[in-house]
């Protein structure tokens, strides 16, 4: 065959193959007239939002995540999610999870085991819910979300849309179908995400384990982990470099110890909080504050505490008071130890703007160990070779708190993890759902799903930017939900070029597509029919 | 060119393209439309009989067509979403189980 033809039939199957097929994902919305998704109360457009009511605003958000989700993952069988606001009680944003699980259906890929309904019906190319909704979302009309779609969300607010991407995120399977309280698998039937995920200390997968094991597993904080290969490709590639608080001497303890962070004081640094740590010591006043170690009064050491670092205990009073007491006697940082078994530490709240040393917290046991081999010598470091929130493997750490959290447990990324990801259970305003969805798709293909390794595709014509990188940045995904936006609100053609034009010139500014594809974006723009009626 | 050579690049052009179209087409925007006026008559429904507990999931346990079985996943095993606010005005958020609602106090102050 004539060499160029055969290069030209390559390069245009190539190209066609790139521009796979995605999912049609539609918000089936449940609220009346009204209310929810259609109240009617004006709002002002905000940035990548052009909704002029709160409700429409919602359902441009829900539409926005529905289209990024769908653009990602690869499906001929269509999801339908419920969606609704509703009133949920205080500081309750919301709740999703799939409706069905399945079992042995055609294709799937291990046998006996749970798979949500989307990806049982994707796998197996049927409606198995039988024209059911695959998930359900619902999510509170107390809060104040923040509807734009450009990722900078106000400081005090949450993006909607990065709760939406995460609760669809769970619907879709980022989830197990287990009890960690109780160890037991949803009727006795274990579930594709508990496939992959494995106990470093037991060494055993949670499919191998009996209940008492499973319900040990499920309280091993730091230790159990998701062992997907794609998981652990995108962790190499997104997380950065293991950063720790480290015991240096004695050597008998030296090693790594997980930390909570505080609301108050200065930022945990390197630089910061390097030194000996000293226990600090106050009177004990039996009615208030009963031990001589919980910093709750003006330290009586403070020629030993000053110019290290002080480690007292929790309870009494407040941990800011701790963090003033100990900055009062000279320490340049402070360590308050647990006095509950839990694990990870807890978070230190309270306010004070006078405290301007750093705080951080530990275990009750590793407190107990700490203060018994003082003085101790211990700082934050970097270790390059290892990865923040990974396994020494590089494996993916699951979040197992003790105690077991409910809900949470086993379905979330560690919140040991740097760079944030979408899917921990704490989530926060430095995510920025509409562009970087980590290793979530990652995680979501070791389970089954087909993810669209091709290019975006607009009015039927190739950008030639990708929908997802290995590393969970999903630009191209973006650029079809928002031109579908675009299509969807724009009065015609003009208008809907012209954003379009603006939309191109914000990713370029960005340095998220290139030249070509920025022309490539605007000719495929310039191929659309009609809008469709707002 | 020769005739023959454009009859096989031909055919493998078609054979690409079918390959391209096979996937099923997106769905309009009518489509989607329609789609979730059908759905949402049967949401309704799901939605109100949801189980909340594994043993109330338990009785929906049912064999589905091909050999395989199928189960309502109750809403306890779902994720709820809260909020926590920080002293210092930031917020995080944190998931607990379907049934009971998120603490509402921030981070522990003491």
């Amino acid at each position: 065959m004539n060499k160029k033809l055969l290069a030209l039939s390559m390069a245009i199957g190539t190209a066609l193959c790139g521009m796979a097929n995605a999912t049609d994902i539609v918000p089936v919305y449940a609220d009346a007239a009204g209310q929810g998704y259609f109240d009617p109360t004006p709002a002002a457009p905000l940035p990548g939002n052009p909704g002029t009511t709160v409700g429409e605003q919602r359902r441009i958000v829900a539409q926005f995540a529905a289209d990024l989700w769908g653009t990602i993952l690869q499906s001929d069988q269509p999801i339908g999610i419920g969606a609704r606001f509703t009133p949920l009680g205080p500081n309750v944003l919301g709740s999703a999870g799939a409706t069905f699980v399945f079992s042995n259906f055609p294709n799937a890929g291990v046998p006996n085991t749970w798979y949500s309904a989307a990806l049982a019906e994707s796998l197996s190319n049927q409606d198995l819910t039988e024209g059911e909704i695959e998930i359900d979302s619902n999510f509170s009309t107390d809060f104040a979300f923040y509807y734009g779609l450009d990722g900078t969300t106000p400081a005090g607010q949450i993006s909607l849309l990065d709760v939406v991407m995460h609760e669809f995120g769970h619907g879709l399977g980022f989830q197990n179908f287990e009890n960690e309280a109780a160890g037991t698998f949803l009727a006795g039937v274990q579930d594709i995400y508990s496939v992959y995920t494995f106990d470093n200390t037991q060494s055993l997968f949670w499919t191998q384990m009996s209940v008492p094991q499973r319900q040990a597993s499920a309280l091993n904080y730091g230790n159990v982990v998701f062992t997907g290969a794609n998981a652990v490709s995108g962790a190499g590639l997104v997380l950065g470099p293991r950063t720790g608080f480290r015991v240096i001497a004695p050597a008998g303890i030296a090693g790594e110890y997980n930390y909570g962070t505080a609301s108050f004081g200065a930022p945990v640094t390197l630089s910061n909080f390097n030194g000996t740590v000293v226990v600090g010591l106050d009177p004990a006043i039996p009615t208030t504050s009963p031990t001589t170690t919980d910093g709750c009064s003006p330290f009586t050491n403070a020629a030993q505490v000053a110019g290290n670092i002080a480690i007292v205990d929790r309870g009494s009073c407040g941990f800011a008071v701790k963090a003033a007491n100990a900055q009062a006697a000279g320490a340049i940082g402070v360590i308050i130890a647990n006095n509950a078994p839990a694990n990870p530490p807890p978070g230190l709240g309270g306010s004070d703007p006078t405290v301007t040393i750093p705080a951080i917290s530990v275990t009750q046991a590793d407190g107990a160990l700490i203060k018994a081999n003082t003085p101790a010598q211990v700082g934050f470091v970097v270790d390059p070779t290892h990865l923040q929130g990974a396994d020494n493997a590089g494996r993916p750490r699951l979040y197992m708190p003790q105690p077991v959290a409910p809900g949470s447990s086993g379905s979330h990324y560690d919140t040991a993890m740097s760079p944030n990801a979408l899917m921990e259970p704490a989530i926060n305003d430095s995510l920025n759902a509409a562009l970087n969805l980590d290793i979530t798709p990652n995680l979501l293909k070791d389970t089954g799903w087909h993810v669209n390794t091709g290019t975006a595709v607009i009015n039927g014509c190739n950008t030639e930017v990708k929908v997802v990188t290995d590393a969970g940045i999903i630009t191209g995904a973006n650029v079809v939900a928002t031109s579908n936006l675009i299509a969807s609100t724009s009065a015609n053609k003009d208008q809907y070029m012209s954003r379009m034009e603006s939309y191109r010139d914000n990713l370029l500014a960005l340095g998220l597509i290139s030249g070509r594809q920025g022309g490539k974006i605007m000719s495929c723009a310039a191929k659309i029919g009609k809008t469709p009626k707002r | 060119m020769k005739k023959a050579t454009l009859v096989v690049a031909g055919a493998m052009l078609a054979a690409v393209s079918m390959g391209a179209s096979a996937a099923k087409p997106a769905m309009s925007h009518q489509e989607k439309q329609d789609f979730a006026a059908k759905a949402q008559k049967k949401a309704t429904a799901l939605r109100a009989t949801q189980p909340r507990t594994e043993g109330q999931a338990r009785a929906t346990l049912k064999g589905v067509a091909g050999g395989g079985m199928a189960i309502r996943v109750p809403t306890e095993l779902w994720t709820t979403l809260g909020v926590q606010h920080e002293a210092n005005g930031a917020v995080r958020m944190t998931e607990a189980d379907g049934t009971s609602a998120p603490s509402p106090e921030g981070l522990p102050n003491e």
